[in-house]
């Protein structure tokens, strides 16, 4: 340890162990006057137990009122609560700094600030950064793996295969090429149609690029291309801007993130912050949702339909629901409410 | 001159008889001490979450050495404190493979390999773990080892289990097979699904589950408590632990009680909390009501577990045994750790660390060693493990070896 001036303290008492043993001696640890060496002596019988140069001894950093500790070379251990220790053995300023971070004082309440300042950083910035990074530089084919392995779970599992003929399908399929023309150049190919036997009126997006569209959703709205083409621009919206992987990315950092903040505080706590990170997941889907909204108004306007046929294919799933019980709060939702987006979308027309 | 002499040889008498005594016939019981402080830990605490945050997660690793050092350092048996070693650098790359290993599972060709290799390197990061902990663990200079062998750590936590359950699966198609008496098990499918016999089978299997439960449970907890708590050193001093299955059936029984008479207060507690919101919050009553069933179960089982451990713990070498003792009652626990969730909710968490040194206090204050002999009598190695590979960089994060304390 390198020092400026000479300390005023040449003398500590305290407490040491030798090297392995637990055998307590009643200590006393002195620096000779040039600062050059260190002596311990037993304080009882004034045996020297140990001595070394003093640059070889190390002070470790202060824990709140636990003795101060120097481990001397070979493993020898010596304990005081005598704070000169600190000025003997010419502490460094790092050790202080921590101190000082450390130490309960009105900083502490500066750091509360911080940590909501610097939380709100990286919630609103970092984390979305890494993963649009992230997501951009997945690899296509890993993307077709997961299509395919939701695509098989799917098929096998959930549905049979669809019912719809030959006519219908190729509408749809018509619709969607319509749709994709009116991409920029680069996001133009990779799409595929899937359709699966499921009563629920619905549409979705795989990651690879695989649109999902239930027999339910064509036979309440084949006969109207400006809905199911809305639907479908909004699937597209979620492939073209990566949501599905965005979502799987987000949902690791926040996770991992919360893992690192509160790594030790037991099981009670720590389920509480990873079903709070849920509750994040969920914000950020539905705000991927409502992105996907606007990107389907725009998208199904610029390839020349009716933008108002999402705003009535929410319109007619609204009306289905009267009994709201079965329908969870939006906090709980990975979907904001059919309310709000029918709202959102209207504004947007306007 | 011989005034000198005889003076000398006195004390040197009674220097002798004192350490004679301490050596063989004194017998006391030591409390733990916990000397930590709500207000000190709260201020090392923010600054852990402040640098973390601030370094994107790196610097937990570092977090987790002053949280250990903290709670180590003011935990005193008879007035000499613990420690512990862990060098933050390598905790930070035993965090970076458990995260790639984790990154890993989800590229989705890897995936099939990826759960195979953890299911089979399980056992060695649970054994590399455990000596990293105890390797780096200290009380009065002398540390701690874990010297458990990983093929019995295969046997108890990767074969014994696969093998229970494969008996019990086995046990509960026999029974089924005896009591309905069908020929394929296609029919007794179609019997679940359709017949006049769903309350029967219902029946069956709720108790097939149970019994299932009630076998399996203490049985593992109490080989893994054996294979962990047997497998520690302390210096050249030996923990032995022996016990019969009879606790740990007794343990889940409590467990179960204080798990229903959670069931009935988190239920009280949810109709009271949510009466004014009418039915808009039926999902946060259920989870109010799992919580507190599962929460108050879950923390009676602990102490329960814990108090087996302590009780029946021994640390000796030749002629010198050193017993433990835990008086941890579960009502205590739970009133404890109820009010705990309940000020650090309040509080958005600023009381967490305040809850923490309350917890570990009351652990502390409730758990003794009765010293046959003397506290200066223990020697260690002075090995600075931090060579090996696998010794370095063994703390796998959530890896215990389910021993309990």
């Amino acid at each position: 340890m390198s020092r400026d001036k000479h300390p005023q303290v040449t003398a500590v008492e305290g407490q040491a162990m030798q090297s392995g043993k637990s055998a307590l001696h009643e200590a006393r640890l002195e620096l000779r006057k040039d600062g050059s060496h260190l002596y311990l002596f037993d304080r009882n019988n004034g045996e020297q137990l140990f001595d070394c140069l003093a640059q070889r001894a190390k002070l470790e950093p202060a824990m709140g009122t636990a003795p101060r500790r120097v481990v001397l070379p070979g493993g020898h251990l010596f304990l005081t609560t005598d704070p000169g220790i600190a000025d003997l053995l010419g502490e460094q300023s790092r050790g202080r700094i921590q101190s000082a971070l450390e130490r309960f004082s009105a900083l502490s309440f500066a750091l509360i600030v911080g940590i909501i300042v610097s939380g709100w950083l990286i919630w609103r910035f970092a984390v979305p950064l890494g993963v649009t990074i992230a997501a951009a530089s997945t690899p296509q084919n890993w993307l077709d793996q997961i299509d395919k392995t939701a695509l098989y779970t799917l098929r096998n599992t959930w549905s049979f295969e669809s019912r719809l003929d030959e006519e219908e399908r190729r509408d749809v399929q018509g619709l969607l090429e319509t749709l994709t023309e009116a991409l920029p150049a680069r996001h133009q190919t990779g799409f595929k149609l899937h359709f699966v036997n499921l009563k629920m009126v619905n549409a979705f997006a795989l990651p690879g690029g695989s649109l999902v569209v239930t027999d339910g959703l064509v036979e309440e709205f084949g006969s109207n291309p400006d809905v199911v083409a809305g639907v479908l621009a909004h699937e597209l919206g979620h492939v073209v801007e990566r949501h599905g992987l965005k979502n799987l990315y987000r949902s690791a950092a926040t996770y991992l993130l919360v893992l690192a903040v509160l790594g030790d505080v037991g099981p009670v706590f720590e389920d509480v912050l990873v079903n709070a990170s849920f509750l994040v997941d969920l914000a950020y889907s539905r705000e991927f949702e409502a992105a996907a909204d606007d990107f389907g108004l725009k998208l199904s306007k610029q390839a020349g339909f009716d933008p108002g046929g999402l705003v009535a294919f929410f319109e007619s799933l609204n009306k289905q629901i009267d009994d709201d019980s079965l329908v969870p709060p939006e906090w709980l939702s990975t979907h904001p409410s059919f309310e709000r987006r029918l709202q959102r979308m209207r504004q947007q027309l306007d | 001159m011989t005034f000198c002499m005889a003076a000398y040889g006195v004390s040197l008498r009674r220097r002798s008889r004192t350490k004679g005594d301490q050596g063989m016939a004194a017998k006391k019981t030591l409390s733990v001490d916990f000397y930590g402080d709500a207000k000190d830990w709260f201020g090392i605490w923010i600054a852990n979450i402040f640098l973390t945050l601030v370094t994107l997660g790196i610097y937990s690793a570092w977090a987790k050495v002053r949280f250990k050092k903290y709670f180590y350092q003011h935990t005193y048996i008879g007035g000499r404190n613990f420690n512990y070693h862990g060098k933050p650098v390598n905790i930070l790359i035993g965090r970076v493979i458990v995260v790639a290993l984790i990154s890993l599972s989800y590229v989705p060709l890897a995936q099939g390999w990826i759960f195979v290799l953890f299911l089979l390197g399980a056992p060695v990061a649970l054994v590399m773990s455990a000596r990293f902990n105890a390797r780096n663990s200290s009380w009065s200079n002398v540390r701690f080892n874990f010297v458990g062998s990983i093929g019995r750590a295969y046997m108890v936590y990767l074969v014994y289990p696969g093998l229970l359950i494969v008996c019990l699966m086995g046990a509960a198609a026999l029974l089924f097979w005896l009591v309905i008496g069908f020929d394929s098990p296609r029919l007794a499918i179609w019997a679940l699904a359709n017949g006049p016999m769903i309350p029967v089978v219902v029946g069956i299997v709720f108790c097939l589950y149970l019994a299932a439960v009630l076998i399996y449970v203490p049985v593992l907890q109490r080989l893994s408590q054996s294979y962990a708590a047997n497998g520690h050193r302390f210096g050249d001093y030996q923990f032995y632990f022996d016990v019969g299955l009879g606790p740990y059936v007794a343990a889940l029984l409590t467990a179960t009680m204080w798990g229903i008479v959670g069931l009935l207060l988190g239920g009280a507690a949810a109709f009271v909390l949510l009466l004014p919101f009418g039915g808009a919050l039926n999902e946060a009553s259920g989870i109010i009501v799992g919580y507190a069933a599962f929460g108050v179960g879950f923390v009676s089982y602990r102490v329960k577990v814990r108090n087996i451990l302590l009780n029946n713990l021994v640390l000796a070498k030749g002629q010198v045994v050193h017993r433990f003792r835990s008086s941890a009652v579960v009502s205590e626990v739970l009133v404890i750790v109820v009010t705990n969730v309940l000020a650090v909710g309040c509080t958005l968490g600023l009381m967490l660390p305040w809850a923490m040194v309350r917890y570990y206090r009351y652990m502390a204050e409730n758990t003794f060693v009765r010293v046959s002999g003397d506290l200066d009598d223990f020697v260690g190695q002075v090995t600075d493990y931090k060579n090996s590979l696998g010794e370095a960089y063994g703390d796998f994060e959530g890896l215990d070896l389910g021993i309990g304390l």
